[in-house]
């Protein structure tokens, strides 16, 4: 009897840390007791912070026939929106940023995620949207890039993708929506994105690459995004020239945002990775 | 938020309506204006969003902004395209490097800074109109799991902030509040009131979590409520709104709205042909029908009032 009930817990346990074995190939344990599954992240001594990575959710077929069908839509949009107004270049661009955020919630739709998993999404937005409030006072000094990185760090790419999507939009409905919502959407959504892609699969990251992270992202991505777009929606002719100085008026903004970023990054990555590591492993989500 | 608490002196009856109305006309109407730069669409346009904001607001906050926000920002845009546009022949002033401002460029940056302004109209009229609760009704069918997250978001930024006041408060009986101590402290007390707030919402998001899967949350079969029906005004709002937007669309494509700006400026509008004319009817009706529902309301009330005057036969110890 009790040789099988613990038999049992063998076995379940060992169901339990399936999701874990794809990468804990690489570090092989030398003993596989059930108390080490739950540890063998989070090293002691070490200085970064620890990381669990994900289970892999593979695409359905559905969401990869929808997105082949949106990439062979981009080229009919580039010419067909060239044609329809005299303002095409905020035609086209409006409409391939639509096209470009649609896969990622439609991934997720796809997925039919967990409770849990939807009640965290939504905590890390209202996270990111309360974090907007604060400091509204301050220009551009906001947490929101750094709260959407560090989910991203945490839960993965689209995951990011998505936390910096909807708090973009949803902060926009407590403040203002205008003509700007679907490239803050698409801008911070993509900032999301590359954190996920670039930290999401290490073991540990450190909180200075992730301020480092933080500061270029705002310029690299965020400012690539925000900048032309500024160009687009109120000139009527896109030059060089036009999107050269968008690029430099809006450098202190961007300085300002990129520092409050790297600085809350700092502060918050440790603390909240830890606190967010805690919750995957204690309710095995993502 | 606050714009949505504040109640405005007058019914508006377009807000009334189905969610699905209201987006549509939205959606017409920021994106004929964003789109279609030509001088008449553009006046219709901004008449119809001052009429609108000032019947959801009031005349005067209209006045504020735009004198505010919306003139300067208006300045800044002619000036960048009147800088950086070269395009056109009739040439005002030509700078020492041979660049020239030209007067077409500068027509068509005086348009596009009242696209910016209309657009800033339209969406503090949409602000008002389309509130969350309709937002998200309408994606929810489309993306349910999303809008259940943006909802979700919605009821977690109010008890997020009372939960920071009561962290804050608990920090405070313990002289670790924001305000206590060196700058150092301070910084350190509000990220640490921060971070046990960021626990708090974690550990509370399962517990709903749990509480949303033990009330059979993803089980298949399960209907929703919703407040919103399609009546038969809407019906007919939809219709008004489909048939103006098509026949002016159609008036737009076939070139009646057509308008070059390089190197002249040149309306096609002008002189008015019958289609030119019976296009601009719809626009006007398109744009400017939740205003017009208002008025026909209006007066209908009134009808009624006056007819139940004449019915209602109070007793004496009414009438004063």
């Amino acid at each position: 009897m009790y040789q099988s009930s613990k038999e049992f817990l063998k076995a379940l346990y060992e169901d339990m840390e399936q999701p874990n074995q794809l990468e804990e190939e690489a570090t092989p344990l030398t003993t596989k007791d059930v108390s080490s599954s739950a540890t063998s992240h989070s090293r002691p001594g070490s200085k970064g912070i620890p990381v669990t990575s994900p289970k892999k959710n593979k695409l359905s077929l559905r969401v990869k026939l929808v997105n082949i069908f949106l990439l062979l839509l981009v080229p009919f949009v580039i010419y067909f929106g060239g044609k329809l107004t005299n303002r095409n270049y905020l035609a086209v661009s409006v409409m391939l940023l639509i096209i470009g955020m649609v896969p990622f919630f439609f991934a997720f739709e796809d997925r039919k995620p967990s409770a849990k998993e939807l009640v965290l999404l939504a905590v890390l937005v209202g996270i990111a949207v309360v974090g907007r409030g604060i400091f509204f006072m301050l220009p551009q000094f906001k947490p929101m890039a750094a709260i959407v990185i560090i989910s991203a760090v945490s839960l993965g790419a689209e995951t990011g993708f998505l936390v910096g999507c909807l708090s973009a939009l949803i902060s926009n409905m407590f403040f203002s929506q205008g003509p700007w919502t679907p490239w803050q959407m698409f801008a911070f959504g993509m900032v999301g994105f590359v954190a996920g892609l670039i930290f999401h699969r290490r073991k540990q990251v450190s909180r200075l690459e992730l301020s480092l992270f933080g500061f270029i992202s705002i310029f690299l991505i965020y400012g690539l995004i925000m900048n032309p777009a500024s160009v687009i929606m109120y000139t009527s002719d896109v030059t060089f020239g036009a999107v050269i100085t968008s690029f430099v008026s809006g450098a202190p903004m961007d300085l300002i945002h990129g520092g409050s970023t790297a600085i809350f990054l700092f502060i918050l990555a440790d603390p909240f990775l830890k606190k967010l590591e805690r919750i995957k492993q204690k309710h095995d989500i993502i | 938020m606050n714009e949505q608490q504040k109640t405005s002196s007058k019914q508006d009856p377009f807000s009334k309506s189905h969610p699905f109305v209201n987006l549509f006309y939205f959606v017409c109407v920021i994106g004929v204006n964003m789109f279609l730069v030509h001088p008449i669409i553009l006046g219709f346009s901004l008449i119809a969003a001052s009429l609108y904001t000032a019947r959801l607001h009031s005349w005067q906050s209209v006045f504020r902004q735009f004198f505010k926000f919306l003139l300067p920002s208006m300045m800044i845009v002619l000036f960048f395209n009147v800088l950086f546009n070269h395009n056109g022949e009739t040439v005002l002033y030509r700078f020492s490097n041979g660049k020239p401002i030209t007067l077409e460029a500068m027509v068509y940056g005086g348009l596009l800074s009242v696209v910016l302004a209309v657009t800033i109209l339209w969406f503090r009229c949409y602000n008002q109109v389309m509130t969350s609760d309709k937002f998200i009704y309408l994606f929810g069918r489309i993306l349910p799991a999303s809008s259940l997250v943006i909802s979700m978001v919605f009821r977690f930024v109010p008890k997020f902030s009372r939960q920071v006041t009561l962290v804050r408060q608990g920090q405070q009986a313990l002289g670790r509040d924001v305000t206590d101590g060196t700058l150092k402290e301070r910084l350190n007390h509000g990220f640490s009131i921060f971070l046990v707030m960021i626990t708090w919402a974690l550990e509370n998001a399962i517990d709903t979590a749990d509480s949303m899967k033990a009330r059979g949350y993803g089980l298949s079969g399960r209907s929703s409520f919703s407040v919103y029906r399609l009546t038969r005004r809407d019906w007919w709002l939809l219709t008004i709104l489909t048939s103006s937007f098509g026949y002016f669309m159609y008036t737009v494509v076939i070139g009646t709205f057509s308008m070059t700006y390089y190197p002249k400026v040149q309306l096609s509008v002008w002189p008015l042909t019958w289609t030119s004319a019976t296009g601009m009817i719809a626009f006007f009706l398109l744009i400017n029908l939740p205003v017009l529902l208002a008025y026909v309301e209006e007066a209908y009330f009134k009808r009624l009032r006056k007819q139940a005057k004449h019915h209602v036969r109070l007793p004496d110890y009414f009438k004063q």
